[in-house]
């Protein structure tokens, strides 16, 4: 049984000068609004009109370490959410408005995911 | 080439060209049956040595040479010879039963497989098999001076018994099943002949008389077994049996479950994880899934990987109904990733379809500090390499599994289970074994998410046919890509659509709608149930198992007028395919699916009108009021309440521990606030005892002198009810202490907290002081203190079994008699084991984990007194049992312990793979001092026996610089083997002093066995000076301690130059006085013979 140590959420080294601990989930379909308990602390944002109509739900929060983290993907998997993407956002004070169109940007980008 | 006919099963019997051959000896019979049963081809050496054990290589080459000429002339051209193999043509003109026997069985595996069980065909091979078997495999053939021979009769023949058994229990069956009564009494009249005790045989046989009016055979059936049962000293009528017969007699009580007492309702919930699910009636068959299913036994693992709510589950209840394999079933969950926990329910789900598999791990498992995880495994798998037949097991829900050490023990047993055993497991994710690996060998079966997605033929037959919905099919294509193939979705979009006015309308909404599929048709269901079950489904949502009970008490507040009850909710959810799934037959237990738990769970915490951590509040009441603490301290933890949380695991985490469960209790007081364990002693012993059995120590000091502090502090802070257990708690404190003083070799400390210990255990057969008396042994033993270890391991002797404690029974009574080995004497050794054999036999246990030891220990005294085959028999016994455990500890020292036996027969390759493997398991594990000294000693004495200098002067010269030279008894061996390396090399003046420093050493400490060869060794280098008067004044003085044990290859091992010697000394009359004439004269003949 390992001691949960408080994994320093810059634990990738790749990415200097960016300690930010808010992640971005993109998962496909709206999520109504009591799925937010079951992420704690983190926000539902819905975005209707992703890949055609098809929607998509984003969920945003800051994540204490790797293992939240991958407790998070651990409950979109059992609630068999097709999972898009995930990034950590970057520094700085960002409103959860303008991550939604940062991620849209990028989808844009990418095509469809 | 004539056409040969081998009969081996029953009287050996040789057919050539339809005419007896009349082979010329026995020898020739039992090779010509081992050439035809084994594989194509034999190595010469080999079989030289299986057949003339005692002759020399060249003298057993000779005489293999002479049968094969022998079997050559009787039957011409049959035997191929080259220089190094020799091998039976196996053409088509050769016919074995054996073979025959085989394929004949085997066809009926392809029959029932195939579910034509009782087929004409399959009978009629049955049948013919039956006959085939006369007698059992070479009746009347032994050879009792080819041991090993002996030996690999004795597994064919019961291997071939076993498969005769089953022949017997299947052809019975199919008799009964068409009608045949007078045939199948009869053969199960045979089955239970074979073996009188088999109760499941006797069982068969009692209902089969009973079937056909024969009430009072079937009872008297019973009667005699019982009757049998009572000769053998501690046995039972089994349940069943016993429960077959009262039926039989037609005094059955009804049995009514009417209102049990609450403590009682909750113990089943042990069993819902080995539950397995029945299919449901109303399904769609898969039948391309099953039939994929149908080749299960044709892989090591079979894997089912999809997301929650694809009929994962559904999928397995299915296969397991058609298939003919016996299954054994578990529902892992979160309590899993504690490794013991898992450990004793893997032994209990197997114990399902095998009787009496895992007995020994189990007790392994009941140790205070059981042993690691994978020895309790390697127990198991021992187990089922003894099961004749092949078996499945099924893990579901696997996806909760996270800890490391669960998936390794899952990859171990992957790796090592016997062949005919197969996994299936059924998971969210792909489980972390060598899945690349088991594909590339062609061992793994997938089905995989895009398999188990619905088609639309499948979803038509769902919708329409079990459902009845009457959809078009475009409604139902539209359904069918919403949902992507889910059957969740689609068993939740048929619940909404049920009864719908305007079924068309619903779905062209649901395909148009972007909504999470979940979010949409679980709404859509909930509104149609009426307030009363949407608030019943809300509030006992937060448990993992639901009883009736339990439930009411949560639903308390809203059902006090009403006078509803869960049960009857529980049981129309059920009814009305609401996700509820029944978790035993009794339909006491059931759970939500965990997908809708989910969903309702996240509903739950949303709603205001509810205080969830009330309902946890009274979940963890009820829990433990009915015995369910694991669960309770959950809920407790669940409802924000710490208090309540430590306080139970401060009364149950005894409990939990000492029943495996260390992984749990360590997370629980791991959760707790930093500062609150220092103030709660039985906390810090607790958290003490789980940190020991996993095996980190770091940490555990402190935790003592928590735990001490806590005892001392003012008593007013303690809850009250663990005022009366003071002494308890110090008892466990001691225990603890000594536990880490014993893995950190600190012996004098761990002789003294035992000691301190015992004063506190008043009850002489408690478990903890057996374990107190057995540590204390070893810390003796360690410092070589024999008679302190002596004492201490004859009192756990004496006890253990009273207390039900066989293993460490077993355990004492190996280091007894190695004790007396040491000392010299050899016969209290030899007595010591014999008896402990002969009383285990009593009860069939004779091959009880550890005995490997034992017989290990007689094979050296045997050994050591010249009696080979014998010694070679019990060596051959204490491997099997040995690698039966796979525990690496225990396999070096049998292995080592056959290498003297090796060299000294002249088996030098032999010897050599013997260390070999040894070598393999000390390189990878840990083994224990003593056991490491034994294996060095045995390296250094194979080298010298082979003449190889260069490994045992780099042997030396390492040994010499690593400072582990000369410290006392537990290096003693291997000091040993270091001064006749020094000789070896001609460095006499070191040899001798070394020796004379250990023989020093050996005389305080009461070692005469060690003495006696020490003493040997310096008579050598004597002898080798040249200075014969004082080597035979040493030899005496050996001799007189040899000839107290009666050592014999000791002396006679040595060859040659002891011989002159020997001789020499009786020239001079140097024996005569001192000697028993008749050891001098027996080693003399032992050294011509």
């Amino acid at each position: 049984m390992a001691s949960v140590e408080q994994d320093s959420p810059d634990s990738g080294k790749s990415l200097p000068g960016n300690t930010s601990n808010v992640y971005e989930i993109q998962v496909r379909g709206i999520l109504d609004d009591h799925w937010q308990q079951w992420f704690e602390g983190m926000t539902l944002r819905a975005d209707a009109s992703f890949d055609g109509g098809q929607g998509c739900t984003l969920i945003i929060g800051p994540l204490a370490d790797q293992p939240a983290l991958h407790g998070v993907l651990e409950r979109i998997r059992d609630l068999n959410l097709a999972l898009i993407s995930i990034r950590r956002l970057p520094d700085g004070p960002k409103s959860p408005e303008e991550s939604l169109a940062a991620s849209q940007c990028e989808s844009d980008r990418n095509g469809t995911a | 080439m004539e056409a040969l006919k081998l009969y081996w099963l029953g009287l050996p019997r040789v057919v050539l060209a339809e005419r007896p051959a009349k082979l010329e000896t026995r020898k020739s019979v039992a090779l010509l049956a081992y050439l035809s049963t084994g594989a194509d081809r034999c190595q010469r050496e080999a079989v030289a040595t299986v057949f003339w054990p005692e002759a020399n290589q060249q003298r057993a080459l000779g005489n293999l040479r002479r049968t094969l000429a022998s079997l050559n002339s009787r039957v011409p051209g049959w035997i191929e010879a080259d220089r190094d193999s020799i091998g039976l043509r196996k053409t088509s003109k050769l016919w074995c039963d054996v073979q025959a026997f085989h394929e004949l069985l085997e066809r009926v595996r392809q029959f029932s497989n195939a579910g034509s069980e009782l087929s004409e065909e399959c009978r009629a091979a049955l049948e013919n098999a039956l006959k085939l078997y006369r007698g059992e495999f070479l009746d009347g053939l032994n050879l009792p001076d080819a041991p090993q021979f002996d030996e690999w009769e004795f597994f064919q023949r019961a291997e071939l018994q076993g498969e005769l058994a089953g022949l017997l229990e299947r052809l019975a069956r199919t008799y009964s099943d068409t009608g045949k009564g007078d045939q199948a009494i009869e053969t199960a009249l045979r089955w239970t002949a074979l073996d009188p005790l088999h109760e499941p045989a006797s069982r068969m046989l009692m209902e089969l008389y009973a079937r056909s009016g024969k009430r009072s055979a079937a009872l008297t059936q019973y009667e005699d077994l019982q009757r049998r049962l009572h000769e053998q000293p501690e046995r039972e009528v089994e349940e069943a049996t016993r429960r077959l017969y009262e039926e039989i007699r037609g005094q059955t009580a009804p049995a009514v479950p009417g209102h049990a007492p609450a403590y009682a309702a909750a113990l089943p919930i042990l069993k819902t994880k080995l539950y397995i699910p029945s299919p449901a009636p109303s399904r769609v068959k898969r039948a391309d899934l099953l039939e994929r299913l149908r080749r299960v036994e044709r892989y090591r693992l079979t894997l089912i990987s999809a997301p929650a709510g694809f009929g994962k589950t559904t999928l397995l209840a299915e296969w397991i109904a058609h298939t003919p394999l016996p299954v054994a079933w578990l529902s892992l969950d979160h309590g899993d990733n504690d490794i013991y926990h898992f450990l004793s329910y893997l032994i209990e789900a197997l114990q399902g379809i095998l009787e009496g598999v895992g007995a020994d791990a189990r007790q392994l498992l009941q140790s205070p500090q059981p042993p690691s995880p994978h020895i309790v495994l390697g127990s198991l798998i021992s187990d089922l390499g003894k099961a004749i037949h092949p078996g499945v097991l099924v893990l579901d829900d696997y996806q909760y599994i996270v800890e490391s050490a669960v998936h390794e023990l899952m990859g171990y047993l992957l790796e090592h289970m016997p062949t005919n055993w197969h996994i299936v497991v059924a998971s969210r994710a792909d489980p972390p074994f060598r899945l690349g690996r088991l594909r590339a060998h062609g061992e793994l079966l997938e089905l995989r998410t895009r398999d188990l997605r619905f088609s639309v033929a499948e979803a038509t037959e769902f919708l329409n046919q079990v459902m009845a919905l009457g959809l078009s099919t475009e409604d139902i294509r539209a359904l069918e890509t919403r949902t992507e193939g889910w059957a969740v979705g689609l068993q939740l979009a048929a619940l909404s659509l049920r009864g719908h006015e305007r079924p068309t309308e619903f779905i062209r909404d649901f395909s148009g709608s972007n909504r999470f599929v979940l979010d949409y048709l679980v709404e859509e269901v909930l509104k149609r149930q009426p307030a009363r079950i949407q608030s019943f489904l809300l509030q006992t949502s937060i448990l993992d198992k639901l009883n009736g009970q339990l439930c009411d008490e949560l639903m308390s507040d809203d059902w006090s007028q009403s006078g509803e009850s869960s049960q009857g909710v529980l049981e129309d959810l059920e009814r009305s395919n609401l996700f509820v799934l029944p978790l035993d037959d009794s339909r006491q237990w059931y759970r939500y699916h965990h997908l809708f738990a989910d969903l309702l769970r996240s509903r739950l915490a949303q709603s205001r009108a509810i205080e969830v951590e009330g309902l946890h509040r009274r979940a963890a009441h009820w829990c433990e009021s009915n015995g369910l603490f694991a669960e309770a301290v959950q809920h407790a933890f669940d409802a924000q309440d710490t208090e309540a949380a430590i306080q139970l695991i401060e009364k149950h985490a005894g409990d939990l521990i000492f029943s495996g469960r260390y992984a749990t209790v360590l997370e629980w007081i791991r959760r707790l606030p930093p500062g609150r364990m220092w103030q709660r002693p039985w906390l810090c012993v607790w958290l003490g005892w789980a940190v020991l059995a996993s095996g980190q120590l770091d940490g555990l000091e402190q935790l003592i002198q928590g735990a001490r502090k806590g005892l001392t502090a003012n008593p007013l802070e303690q809850p009250e009810f663990l005022e009366p257990k003071n002494e308890e708690l110090t008892a466990q404190i001691l225990g603890l202490e000594m536990a880490l003083a014993s893995l950190q070799e600190r012996h004098s400390r761990t002789i003294e907290l035992a000691l301190q210990l015992l004063g506190q255990l008043p009850d002489p057969l408690s478990r903890q002081r057996i374990n107190a008396l057995y540590t204390m042994g070893n810390a003796y033993y360690a410092t070589g203190a024999l008679a302190g270890a002596e004492q201490a391991y004859q009192e756990v002797r004496n006890l253990a079994p009273q207390s039900g404690f066989l293993l460490r029974h077993i355990l004492a009574t190996h280091r007894l008699a190695a004790i007396e080995t040491v000392r010299g004497h050899l016969q209290q050794s030899c007595q010591l084991c014999q008896e402990l054999i002969s009383s285990l036999e009593r009860t069939g246990q004779q091959d009880f984990f550890g005995m490997g030891d034992v017989y290990s220990d007689m094979a050296r005294v045997y050994y050591e007194w010249n009696r080979v085959e014998d010694a070679h028999q019990v060596m051959a016994r204490s491997i099997l049992l040995s690698e039966a455990t796979r525990v690496p500890m225990i396999l070096v020292s049998s292995y080592s312990n056959a290498v003297p036996l090796l060299i000294g027969g002249g088996n030098l390759n032999a010897a050599e793979e013997m260390l070999e493997k040894g070598i393999r398991l000390v390189e990878r594990y840990p083994v224990l001092p003593e056991t490491r000294d034994l294996f060095e000693s045995c390296r250094v004495r194979l080298w010298l026996a082979k003449n190889d200098v260069k490994s045992v002067i780099l042997w030396s010269v390492e040994r010499q610089q690593s400072a582990l030279g000369l410290s006392g008894f537990q290096t003693e061996l291997s000091d040993m083997a270091f001064a006749r390396a020094l000789i070896a090399q001609g460095k006499l003046d070191m040899a001798f002093h070394v020796l004379v420093t250990m023989a020093d050493a050996a005389e305080a400490g009461g070692r005469n066995g060690r003495l006696a060869e020490i003493l040997l060794l310096q008579t050598k280098v004597l002898w080798l000076e040249d200075r014969r008067d004082e080597a035979l004044g040493l030899l005496r003085q050996s001799l007189e301690l040899g000839a107290a044990g009666n050592f014999i290859r000791t002396y006679v091992d040595e060859g040659q130059w002891l011989e002159e010697l020997l001789r020499l000394g009786i020239e001079h009359g140097e024996f005569g006085e001192y000697q028993s004439p008749a050891y001098i004269s027996t080693l003399l003949k032992a050294f011509a013979g």
